[in-house]
């Protein structure tokens, strides 16, 4: 007992503050997070399916994951409940070690909450399934057992629908280790034609759901690569007790065929036998061991950097920046990170000094959606800013068919319509996320402005891309240059265009934009592009009108000497670069250097 | 009665005096009129119903702490609602009365709100009940609105004199696929396609007839049975979305090629004919007269090479109403005609439905175009098959119609039937029905009064089903939304409701066995007989594009 609350306290502080399931509910990969609604339609529509009630509980406490510590507490609940009741099946079947082995299938459960999978109703149908077999094997006595058994089969098929079936390979396998040979001919029976009847028949589900909702092999698992991430830890959870009571029942069976044989070799025990045997040793060893090797595994099984990936989303989406900023050095090299970092670095004014501090490539500037990838959908979020409204609703649509109705991209849905003018279907939107836990409040103070004030955009920006065009649709730089020609002072499609010229290389372009600076309320040409214009000054040779504006001497001073220490080297680029990257690193010269004019060569 | 029933009673009447006491006013004769009617949702007010439809349940927009709804009508006693909630729900026993006791009869909707200040009477609203019935059953896809990729999608009746919304098939039994195209013939649902595309189990057409469930080995696009049952012609094309970069709606979509080809249930074969399948001409959204002698269809020309890429000027094309001549006794085909050109209307003229009746052809006109739904210049516009006039000769407005040209003539129904054709001009009229968005997808009830329409007149995006009665001078009158249990029901709902089909039973096919088929190994194979820049029909469209998939 101490030995158990020691490791799931020790499990729950580590998921809290390490794995933090607030990473997870972000939804960021996660296909199959499911929605969850307030209200007697939601639960009556959930509920009346085999399996419901689980998704309908699973649906509940995922919205937990919204906040680190709920959800650790979801995650290690369920680690605990599948160790408990894999520990009494165990302990029923009489297997050796069983109070140690029951931590296998919990350690599991941990780990794939660590590799950052999701498999809650899974989990669910798993503790349902093994907690109804509990059920049965306390309950079952004497001459009462079918109809407890039969009770018991109807209540789980109808609470966890395919979840039924393990839960009819344990009761199988715990009358296998009595050798009641009628019994388990009529549970097998009985729980191949009960999802047919109850299912198909009754509830009329289609026959394959009917048999593998909430289990590991349904169809809405697999084939979806991040629905069948740490699989095997659901099947471990489904399994470990079966198998379990497999192996001691069949052994037991074995047994009793050729008892002088295994009498006959039965060695003798020794002093060391008999002291391993004893309580107090084998719980200091077994204490020793799940510390150990449980403790251990769990820990080491955190994926960084899948970790830090959903981290950048999640700030991204809350428009935490400077966390952002922070999370994004350990995935540096991801288009959606590039992306959440150029959005950061323009919301905290520093798009135009330091974006080369930080890994950029041109494709992660405006991730538009076109390759049909919508994984890290904040992505779309620069959409939205920027004003291409068009884009970002036909994005966030896909988003919510990908990843269901999670609110956060319901509430993105409601402001790119409230953007777009078309209030009604903001509405909808808002009035579907009326309905969720956590953001019931916001959409309905939404909801209250907009009746008071029909016209209102919620507090949405209200740039708005005004020319249509069907090939542009996808054109980063035809649209940043669409929406800045509309001239109504879009500072951030502004800056996304420079940035876009600069990490394309397209200097005279960069140049010639240098006259918008006015309008746009530049006091001065920011420091990356200073250093493009003089690039393409001393490149070229040709002048650049620079509005009034001038380029600073020390910068000046700097492109002489990197143009120094490129000569310096001559062909060895490489050993330019080397020495350059010291004093250069995150200067536009050096990106140009190491990534255009390498790119040409 | 002892001393404890006395002393029972006392304490109720207490009760019941002091909380009349506490709710001010509980008798709204005394109530202070308002002078404009109570804002409700749906708006039903003007509306004409069915005497078969379920409740139409609603919720007043006004703001009080108790409701009262009277409906009150020339025959049968009023139905009387008191709700501490806005959501007026109308019991369904006593809306059955009320509507049978009252066809051809107003129903009068008197509102009474209480609030700070006593009750308020908002003016009366009333809804009119049509003598005739609307089919019982009505059969639409459900998906939200999506582009290329899809979740949850599926085909589902709806009992329109209940609530009871029943599933005749989902993706969930084919491994997410797409459903879609579901077809009836002659307002039943014994004869019926339905059409899949699965990655795990291939593209099928499921056909329901005589009892049988077959799955088809070929992709039916938009498809119209033959009156007789046997003959399913249907679209072959190469659609592609494409997408604006500004304005309200975001998608689009074009047929780079397209040909009509027809399917013959006895045989089990696919055929042509010339007519169906010009090379020069995109041809779509075929729709047989009921009695079965003319296919009507939308044609426009090809005028681009490229089967791969959006032609420039997409937003020109622009389609004719057709028509050609059948003989299902010899199978032969006529050739075809011009029913209303689009040059004529400056618009695109697609979905044609004729009524059972044989007398009215409605159908979507757009500014350009195959895919009306995503059209917000999308309208319905009437057409009267017995009231041709010659080239030079046009019907007059009647109500109901636009009045932009109502000096003109008016001619009877019928007088110029006997014409030859190539002397007929048909008019088209813009149905005063229409609203700023787009209207689409319609059909007809098999007694030629109703029409099921989508529309996304209420908020520009998700589509809706209306329903409108259509008197028998062609009037369509004020539509009222699809009646949910929930008055609030579309406040909240993702999904749009797309192709409306009226039909008189419900499926009874059930999802299991339609499942069954779609996973079946099992199916007919079929050769399309022509070789053209027209696909062949089995073969899956290439690439992401989505075809029919995500749309509405």
């Amino acid at each position: 007992m101490a030995r158990s609350a020691a490791f799931f306290v020790g499990a729950c502080l580590y998921v809290w503050l390490w794995v933090q399931p607030c990473l997870i509910y972000s939804c960021g990969a996660i296909t199959n997070f499911p929605p969850f609604y307030r209200g007697w339609s939601f639960f009556l529509g959930s509920v009346q399916c085999p399996g419901g009630s689980a998704q309908y509980v699973s649906a509940l406490l995922s919205q937990l994951f919204a906040y680190s510590w709920a959800g650790a507490i979801v995650i290690v609940v369920q680690a605990w409940a599948v160790c408990a009741c894999t520990g009494y099946l165990l302990k029923a079947a009489r297997l050796p070690a069983g109070r140690l082995l029951r931590f296998v299938p919990a350690i599991l459960v941990l780990v794939a909450y660590a590799r950052y999978s999701y498999h809650l109703p899974l989990f669910v149908g798993a503790i349902a399934s093994l907690a109804f077999a509990c059920l049965y094997v306390r309950l079952a006595r004497g001459k009462r057992d079918l109809g407890v058994w039969l009770v018991l089969s109807a209540v789980l098929y109808l609470v966890a629908g395919g979840a039924f079936l393990p839960f009819v390979g344990l009761c199988v396998a715990y009358e296998l280790g009595r050798r009641r040979w009628t019994r388990i001919g009529l549970y097998l029976l009985v729980g191949l034609a009960l999802p047919y009847v109850v299912g198909v028949l009754v509830l009329r589900v289609s026959v394959v759901n009917a048999y593998t909702d909430l289990l590991p092999l349904s169809w809405r698992v697999r084939g979806w690569a991040s629905r069948e991430q740490m699989i095997g830890a659901v099947y471990v959870a489904y399994l470990f007790a079966l198998v379990g009571m497999l192996i001691t029942s069949l052994g037991r069976l074995l047994s009793a065929r050729w008892p002088d044989r295994q009498a006959g070799d039965r060695p003798r025990v020794g002093w060391l036998v008999r002291s391993i045997h004893r309580p107090a040793v084998q719980w200091t060893f077994g204490t020793l061991v799940l510390f150990a090797v449980g403790g251990p595994a769990v820990v080491l099984s955190l994926d960084g950097g899948q970790k830090a990936s959903l981290a950048v989303h999640y700030y991204a989406c809350r428009r935490m920046w400077p966390e952002v900023l922070e999370a994004s050095r350990d995935c540096p090299d991801n288009l959606h990170v590039i992306n959440a970092v150029d959005q950061a670095l323009y919301h905290t004014g520093r798009l135009s000094q330091d974006m080369f501090l930080y890994a950029q490539q041109p494709n992660g500037l405006l991730l538009t959606g076109e390759d049909h990838n919508v994984y890290y959908w904040h992505a779309f979020d620069t959409l939205i800013d920027l004003g291409l409204a068009n884009l970002a609703e036909k994005n966030l649509t896909e988003c919510l068919e990908s990843f269901g109705e999670h609110p956060w991209i319901l509430e993105r849905l409601a402001l790119v319509n409230l953007v777009k003018g078309k209030t009604a279907a903001a509405r909808i939107y808002l009035g579907t996320l009326r309905k969720t836990l956590w953001q019931g409040s916001w959409a309905g103070d939404c909801l209250a402005r907009l009746d008071a004030d029909p016209n209102s955009t919620g507090g949405a920006k209200t740039h708005r891309l005004r020319t249509d065009s069907t090939a542009q649709f996808y054109a980063r730089e035809a649209m940043l240059t669409a929406l800045v020609e509309q001239g109504d002072g879009n500072r951030m499609a502004f800056e996304y265009l420079m940035a876009w010229y600069l990490l394309t290389g397209q200097l005279g372009k960069v140049a010639q934009q240098i006259e918008r600076l006015d309008a746009l309320g530049y006091a001065e040409i920011p420091p990356l592009w200073q250093e493009a214009v003089l690039i393409y000054a001393y490149g070229t040779g040709k002048p650049v009108n620079l509005h009034g504006r001038a380029i600073r001497p020390e910068i000046d001073q700097r492109i002489k000497h990197f143009s120094s220490v490129v000569n310096r080297h001559g062909r060895d680029r490489a050993a330019a670069a080397a020495e350059l990257a010291r004093d250069y690193r995150g200067s536009y010269f050096f990106y140009y250097f190491c990534t255009v004019v390498a790119k040409r060569q | 009665m002892n001393r404890r029933h006395a002393y029972l009673a006392a304490v109720l009447a207490a009760a019941g005096v002091a909380c009349l006491a506490a709710s001010g006013s509980a008798v709204p004769d005394q109530a202070s009129p308002a002078g404009r009617p109570a804002r409700i949702e749906p708006d039903y007010g003007g509306a004409v119903i069915p005497p078969n439809i379920a409740p139409l349940n609603f919720l007043v927009r006004e703001s009080g702490s108790r409701y009262r709804v009277r409906i009150a009508s020339q025959q049968g006693g009023p139905i009387q609602i008191d709700s501490r909630s806005a959501k007026i729900v109308i019991l369904d026993r006593l809306w059955r009365k009320l509507l049978s006791e009252n066809r051809g009869q107003d129903l009068a909707f008197e509102v009474q709100v209480r609030t700070a200040d006593g009750w308020r009477s908002f003016d009366a609203f009333s809804v009119h009940v049509a003598k005739e019935d609307i089919d019982g059953y009505l059969v639409y896809r459900r998906i939200h609105p999506a582009h290329s990729a899809w979740r949850d999608m599926g085909i589902y009746q709806r009992d329109l004199r209940t609530f009871e919304e029943s599933t005749i098939l989902t993706n969930d039994y084919f491994r997410g696929g797409c459903v879609n195209c579901h077809t009836f013939c002659n307002n039943r649902t014994d004869t019926m396609l339905v059409s899949t595309r699965s990655g795990a189990y291939g593209n099928s057409a499921v056909i329901l007839r005589d009892g049988l469930t077959e799955k088809v080995g070929s992709t039916f696009g938009y498809a119209s049975w033959h009156p007789n049952g046997k003959v399913l012609a249907y679209t072959s094309m190469k659609v592609a979305m494409f997408l604006h970069a500004a304005g309200e709606e975001v998608r689009d979509v074009i047929d780079l090629d397209s040909l009509l080809a027809y399917y013959d249930a006895g045989s089990q074969t696919v055929k042509t004919a010339p007519d169906l399948a010009k090379k020069d001409r995109l041809e779509t959204y075929p729709t047989w007269s009921p009695d079965g002698r003319f296919l009507y269809f939308c044609s426009a020309p090809l005028t681009w090479t490229s089967r791969n890429a959006i032609p420039e000027k997409y937003n020109e094309i622009k389609y004719d109403l057709m028509r050609i001549s059948y003989d299902p006794n010899t199978d032969t085909w006529g050739q075809a005609e011009t029913v209303l050109a689009a040059q004529e209307m400056g618009r695109s003229i697609l979905l044609p439905r004729i009524s059972p009746d044989g007398r009215w052809l409605l159908a979507s006109l757009c500014d350009y175009g195959c895919f009306p739904v995503y059209r917000k210049s999308s309208d319905l516009y009437l057409i009267d098959l017995e009231a041709a006039g010659t080239r030079d000769a046009t019907v007059g407005a009647r109500p109901g119609f636009e009045a932009e040209k109502s000096n003109q003539e008016t001619l009877p129904p019928q007088s110029r039937s006997d014409l030859p054709f190539s002397e007929c001009h048909y008019e088209a009229r813009r149905l005063a029905i229409n609203s700023d968005e787009s209207e689409s997808w319609h059909s007809w009830s098999s007694n030629s009064r109703w029409i099921a329409l989508s529309s996304k007149r209420d908020n520009g995006t998700f589509t809706r089903t209306y329903f409108s009665y259509v008197d028998p001078s062609g009037v369509a009158h004020k539509p009222f939304v699809l009646p949910q249990k929930d008055p609030t029901h579309y406040d909240s709902c993702l999904w749009t409701y797309s192709v409306p089909e009226l039909v008189t039973e419900p499926v009874r096919v059930t999802k299991e066995s339609l499942g069954r088929v779609v996973r079946s190994d099992r199916k007919t194979s079929v050769e399309m007989p022509i070789t053209t820049a027209t696909p062949k029909p089995e073969k899956a469209p290439e690439g992401t594009t989505p075809y029919l998939a995500g749309r509405e």
